[in-house]
C-alpha cells in the first residue's frame, strides 16, 4: 500500500509517540539521582528537572503513557456512541432518527468545553471520569458523519436490490451497511484521538486533571502554577506542549489519510477514461 | 480552413506499473463551419481526445503529438498560457447534469467561461444567460437563471449545459457525450438546440457513441477504435456505405440495424490486439491484419485504416 | 424488422400461456409539500409465461416507479398485484420469498447496483446464499460460472471489484446475478440505454439466448421505439402515469392509434413540450385531436380488435 507524504509523516509521528510510551518503562534509575529544582538540560537530565527535582524527561516519558491511553480510550468511547447512533438513526430512519437526530443536534448545541469542566469538577478529579465525559461529549460529529452515510447507503440502489433478492433488513444492515461504514468509522476515530488528548490537556491544565498521574497537560498545570514561566524555565513546559502538539498532528494526518482512501474506494476507474 | 489541427497524437497513461495506450497517433482536422462528429464506444480514447484538447489530463499521462491551433501548438507552450488560450476560444459542453455545480445558480455557469476570459462583467452575464436561455425557448428565463442545478427539470439543465457552450465568443464548441441516457423526446430537443447553437459559433466537436444522434447533426464524422482514426467521411456517406468493417458492424448492432452483435469481445485498452486492431472481431480479417498495423489512407473524400482498401489489397 | 423475426422473442403461442404477473389499477401518489401527484394512475398489465412484453415512455413517465410496484419494491396506493393469480401483499413470508425467487429486477444504473466492497463473485453467489440453494462451495461455483459466462463474464471479471469494472461488465454482473435463481420472469429496467451500442447489442442478444432457453418472460422498460420493436412480442406504451395504448408490437408500431403513440413514431413533429398538464387526459395540452371531454374526463381504456386505446377518439370504435 502506497502512502503519500502527509500519511507517512503521520505514521512516524505516532511511532515517534509509541516509542516514547515503550521508554517510559524503562527503571527510574536511568534518568539521573540528583534533584535540584528548575536545574536545566545537562546530560544528566536530558531534559532538566522540574519545581520538585524530578526528571522532565521521565516524566514526559510516563506522561506519553497517559496522555495516550485516555486519548484512545475516550475516542473509543466517542466513536462507538457515535457509530451506533448514526448508523441506527441512519439505517433505521423514521420516528427514531428525528429522535436521535435531536438528540444529536442537542448535544451539538451544548458549549462543550465548559460543560467538560463543570463535569469534570462535580465528579471529581480522575483519570477514568476524564475518560468519560471526553467520550460522551465528543461522539456528535462521528453520529452525523455515519448517520450521513449510512441514509446515502440506504438509499443506494444495491440495498433496494438486496430486498428485490429476498433479503431481510437485519441481513442488509450486517452484510452490508456496516462494512461500508466501517471505513469511514475507523477514520474517525483515529481523527477523534487528537481532540481527545488535547480536552485532556486542557482539562489538566486548569488543575481538573487527576494531579496524582503524571499526565503531559498536569506538566503544563505544573510548570504554570509553580512558577516555571518567571523563572524561563522553558524545558517544563515546551517539551509536553510540543509532544501534545506532535501526538495531535500525527493522528490528524493518518486520519485524512484515511478518510481519503475511504471515499476513493467507490470511485470508478472508468471515469478516468 | 481548419481551426483545429490535431497530427499523431499519443496519449499514454501510467498504471499500476503499466503502460496503457488511450491514443495512438490520432490525426484530425476540426474546418471552419462544420459539425464534426467522433464517435467512439467506451475505451476508444475518445473522452482522452477532449481532455488532451482542453489540457485538463491527469498526472500521470504522458504526451506526444501536436495541437495546432492558429499555427500555435497547444501541447508545447506552459500550461498557464494554453488554458488561457483554451479559455477564450474553445467552449467546452460536459458531459451530464453532474458536471453541473450543485451549489451556483445556473447563470454563473453558463457565462463563467466569458466572465472569466473575455472580461464580461457579472450584470452581463446574467443578461447574457437569460437571453441565451429565451434563445432555447425557455419562457421564464429570469427564473430558471437563478436556479440551482436541483431546481431545474432535466429538460432545462440541457439547456443549461448548451448554453454553457456559447454564452461567450468562441471559435469552437465541443460536446461531450450530449444525449448519454436521454430518452427520445430529449435527443431531439438536444438536436434542436445544437442547431440553434450552430448559428452562433463557427465550429463544433461532438464526441459521442449515438449513431442516430451524429446523423442528425454532423457534416463528418471520425470513426474512433481502441485508441485509433479508422474511417473519416462525410455524414451522408458514411451512413450510406460505411468503408470500415467496425463501421458496418456497429450501424448492424443498432436496434435498426437488426441489433446484431459484433463478433468477439471489446477489447481492453491494457491489452490490445496485434497489428489492426480490429482484426479479432473483424469478418474480412485475413493473416495479415494480425501482423502489421493497416496506415490510413485516403479515398474518396475521405479515410480508412483497413487493408481492404491500401493499394492492391 | 418485425419482431418475432429476432432469435428467442417468444415462442409460446399466447392463448396457452397463463398469466405470470398482473397488476390491476395500481395507482402510486408521492406526497411532498402539501400535494400528492400522481405518478401512476389507473395502470393495468399483465405479462404471460414465457413471453416479452415491452413497456414504452420515456423518462417521467412513470414507467420506473410501474415496475418497481410489480416487482414488489413499492407498494402501491391503491390497486393489487397479482403473482400467479395471488396478491403479494397478502402472501405469507414462504410465499413471498418464492415470489422474490421467481421475479427479479435490474435497473438502468450498473454502477449502483452492486456492494461497491464485495467481490464480484459474491455478489452474484449472493442470491443462491440467501435462497440456500446450493449445497456446497462447488456446487456454487457452478452455477455462478456457468451463468456468468453466459453473458460473457470470465473467471477474471468475477475476482474484481465493482470500481474496476466497465459499465458494461457491472450491467452483465446485475444480470448475472438475477438470473442465477433461474427466474420466471426478469423485469429489466432500461438495462442497456447507459451502454455503447455495440455493448448493448450483445448484451440484449445474451439475454434472448438465455430467454429462449429457459422459457423466461421479460418484462422490457425502454425509451428507444426501435429496441421496442426488435425485442418483444407485446408492447405498453406509457404516457403522464397512464397506460395509453397496449397491443402486439407489430401492429402498434406499424399503425399507432393513440396521438401519443403516433408522436412518438414520427421524427417529423418538433420537440414537444415535458408539461403534462392539469387535465384529466395528460396529453390534452399537447393532443391536436383534442376535444371538450378530454379535459374534463379522463378517458377509459377502449377494447378494439387486438388493441387497447385510452383515447376519446376511439369512443365509438369498440367491438
Amino acid at each position: 500500500m502506497k502512502l503519500n507524504k502527509a500519511e507517512a509523516l503521520g505514521i512516524s509521528l505516532i511511532l515517534a509517540i509509541s516509542l516514547m510510551v515503550v521508554l517510559s518503562f524503562l527503571p527510574e534509575k536511568c534518568f539521573g539521582k540528583s534533584s535540584t529544582p528548575y536545574s536545566p538540560p545537562s546530560l544528566e537530565h536530558l531534559l532538566g528537572t522540574d519545581d520538585l527535582g524530578n526528571d522532565v524527561l521521565r516524566f514526559l516519558l510516563l506522561g506519553s503513557r497517559i496522555s495516550l491511553l485516555i486519548g484512545i480510550l475516550s475516542a473509543t468511547v466517542s466513536t462507538l456512541v457515535g457509530a451506533l447512533v448514526g448508523a441506527l438513526s441512519g439505517f433505521i430512519g423514521g420516528a427514531l432518527d428525528d429522535a436521535l437526530s435531536s438528540l444529536i443536534d442537542l448535544f451539538m448545541t451544548l458549549p462543550v468545553l465548559p460543560l467538560m469542566i463543570v463535569l469534570a469538577a462535580y465528579l471529581g478529579p480522575s483519570f477514568f471520569n476524564e475518560t468519560i465525559v471526553i467520550g460522551l461529549l465528543w461522539w456528535p460529529a462521528t453520529a452525523r458523519l455515519v448517520r450521513a452515510r449510512a441514509r446515502q447507503i440506504r438509499e443506494a440502489p444495491f440495498i433496494e436490490g438486496l430486498i428485490g433478492l429476498g433479503a431481510g433488513r437485519l441481513y442488509a444492515i450486517f452484510k452490508h451497511v456496516l462494512p461500508n461504514i466501517w471505513g469511514l468509522v475507523f477514520a474517525r476515530f483515529v481523527l477523534s484521538v487528537p481532540g481527545a488528548i488535547m480536552f485532556e490537556a486542557g482539562l489538566s491544565f486548569i488543575g481538573l486533571g487527576d494531579p496524582t498521574i503524571p499526565s503531559w497537560g498536569t506538566m503544563l498545570h505544573f510548570a504554570m502554577t509553580r512558577g516555571a514561566l518567571l523563572r524561563g524555565a522553558w524545558w517544563t513546559f515546551v517539551p509536553p506542549g510540543l509532544c501534545i502538539a506532535i501526538t495531535a498532528l500525527g493522528f490528524t494526518l493518518v486520519g485524512m489519510g484515511l478518510e481519503q482512501r475511504y471515499k476513493l474506494s467507490t470511485k470508478p476507474m472508468e471515469d478516468l477514461l | 480552413m481548419n481551426i483545429i489541427e490535431i497530427k499523431d497524437l499519443k496519449v499514454t497513461f501510467e498504471m499500476s506499473g503499466m503502460r496503457i495506450t488511450a491514443l495512438d497517433g490520432v490525426s484530425l482536422e476540426l474546418r471552419r463551419g462544420e459539425v464534426l462528429g467522433v464517435l467512439g464506444e467506451s475505451g476508444s480514447g475518445k473522452t482522452v481526445l477532449l481532455h488532451s484538447i482542453f489540457r485538463i489530463l491527469p498526472e500521470n499521462a504522458r504526451v506526444s503529438g501536436e495541437i495546432l491551433y492558429r499555427g500555435v501548438n497547444l501541447l508545447s507552450i506552459d500550461q498557464r498560457r494554453a488554458k488561457d488560450i483554451i479559455g477564450r476560444n474553445f467552449a467546452l459542453v460536459p458531459q451530464g447534469f453532474g458536471s453541473l455545480n450543485p451549489l451556483l445558480k445556473s447563470w454563473l455557469q453558463i457565462s463563467e467561461r466569458p466572465m472569466e476570459h473575455h472580461g464580461m462583467r457579472k450584470e452581463e452575464g446574467l443578461i447574457v444567460a437569460r437571453h441565451l436561455l429565451r434563445y432555447m425557448g425557455v419562457d421564464r428565463s429570469e427564473d430558471v437563471a437563478n436556479s440551482y442545478r436541483h431546481q431545474l427539470s432535466g429538460g432545462m439543465l440541457q439547456r443549461v449545459l448548451i448554453a454553457m457552450g456559447i454564452s461567450g465568443p468562441s471559435e469552437a464548441v465541443f460536446l461531450d457525450e450530449p444525449t448519454k441516457g436521454l430518452d427520445q423526446r430529449k435527443k431531439r430537443l438536444v438536436i434542436e438546440l445544437i442547431k440553434l447553437a450552430r448559428r452562433r459559433t463557427d465550429s463544433m466537436m461532438v464526441v459521442s457513441h449515438d449513431l442516430d444522434f451524429l446523423r442528425e447533426i454532423s457534416d463528418r464524422i471520425y470513426v474512433l477504435y481502441l485508441g485509433d482514426v479508422v474511417e473519416v467521411a462525410d455524414t451522408a456517406s458514411f451512413f450510406k456505405s460505411p468503408k470500415h468493417p467496425y463501421s458496418s458492424a456497429l450501424l448492424r448492432s443498432l436496434p435498426s440495424g437488426g441489433l446484431k452483435p459484433i463478433e468477439g469481445e471489446a477489447p481492453s485498452m491494457a491489452s490490445p490486439p496485434s497489428g489492426c486492431k480490429f482484426h479479432p472481431r473483424c469478418p474480412h480479417r485475413v493473416e495479415r491484419c494480425s501482423k502489421e498495423k493497416p496506415p490510413l489512407v485516403f479515398v474518396e473524400n475521405g479515410a480508412v485504416r483497413c487493408f481492404k482498401y491500401a493499394q492492391g489489397q | 424488422m418485425m419482431s418475432g423475426e429476432l432469435e428467442g422473442s417468444g415462442t409460446r403461442s399466447q392463448e396457452l400461456s397463463r398469466v405470470l404477473l398482473e397488476g390491476r389499477d395500481i395507482e402510486k401518489r408521492f406526497c411532498f409539500s402539501k400535494r400528492c401527484p400522481p405518478v401512476v394512475k389507473g395502470v393495468s398489465i399483465f405479462i404471460r409465461s414465457g413471453e416479452i412484453v415491452a413497456l414504452v415512455g420515456e423518462s417521467g413517465s412513470g414507467k420506473t416507479t410501474l415496475a418497481k410496484i410489480l416487482a414488489g419494491l413499492l407498494k402501491p396506493t391503491s390497486g393489487e398485484v397479482f403473482f400467479m393469480k395471488k396478491p403479494i401483499n397478502r402472501m405469507s413470508k414462504q410465499e413471498l420469498l418464492n415470489f422474490r425467487r421467481k421475479v427479479q429486477y435490474v435497473s438502468q444504473y450498473p454502477d449502483l447496483a452492486l456492494d461497491p466492497m464485495w467481490y464480484l463473485y459474491d455478489s452474484i453467489a449472493e442470491p443462491l446464499r440467501i435462497h440456500g440453494i446450493a449445497k456446497s462451495r462447488e456446487e456454487e461455483l457452478e452455477i455462478v460460472l456457468s451463468t456468468s459466462s453466459r453473458f460473457g463474464l470470465s473467471l477474471d471479471h468475477l475476482k474484481r471489484k465493482p470500481r474496476n469494472l466497465s459499465g458494461g461488465e457491472l450491467q452483465r454482473a446485475v444480470l448475472a446475478r438475477a438470473m442465477v435463481l433461474n427466474p420466471e420472469l426478469l423485469i429489466a429496467d432500461e438495462p442497456t440505454s447507459m451502454l455503447d451500442p455495440s455493448t448493448q447489442a450483445k448484451i440484449i442478444n445474451q439475454l434472448l439466448e438465455v430467454q429462449k432457453e429457459r422459457g423466461l418472460a421479460v418484462l422490457f422498460i425502454t425509451h428507444d421505439l426501435e429496441l421496442a420493436k426488435v425485442v418483444s412480442n407485446r408492447v405498453y406504451v406509457m404516457f403522464g402515469g397512464m397506460i395509453v395504448e397496449s397491443g402486439n408490437t407489430s401492429e402498434v408500431f406499424s399503425s399507432p392509434m393513440h396521438p401519443y403513440t403516433k408522436s412518438l413514431l414520427d421524427s417529423d413533429i418538433a420537440p414537444p413540450k415535458e408539461v403534462v398538464g392539469e387535465a384529466s387526459c395528460p396529453f390534452y395540452s399537447q393532443c391536436d385531436i383534442s376535444m371538450d371531454i378530454c379535459r374534463k374526463s379522463p378517458p377509459p381504456e377502449f377494447k378494439l380488435r387486438n388493441r387497447i386505446v385510452r383515447c376519446w377518439a376511439f369512443e365509438h370504435h369498440r367491438d
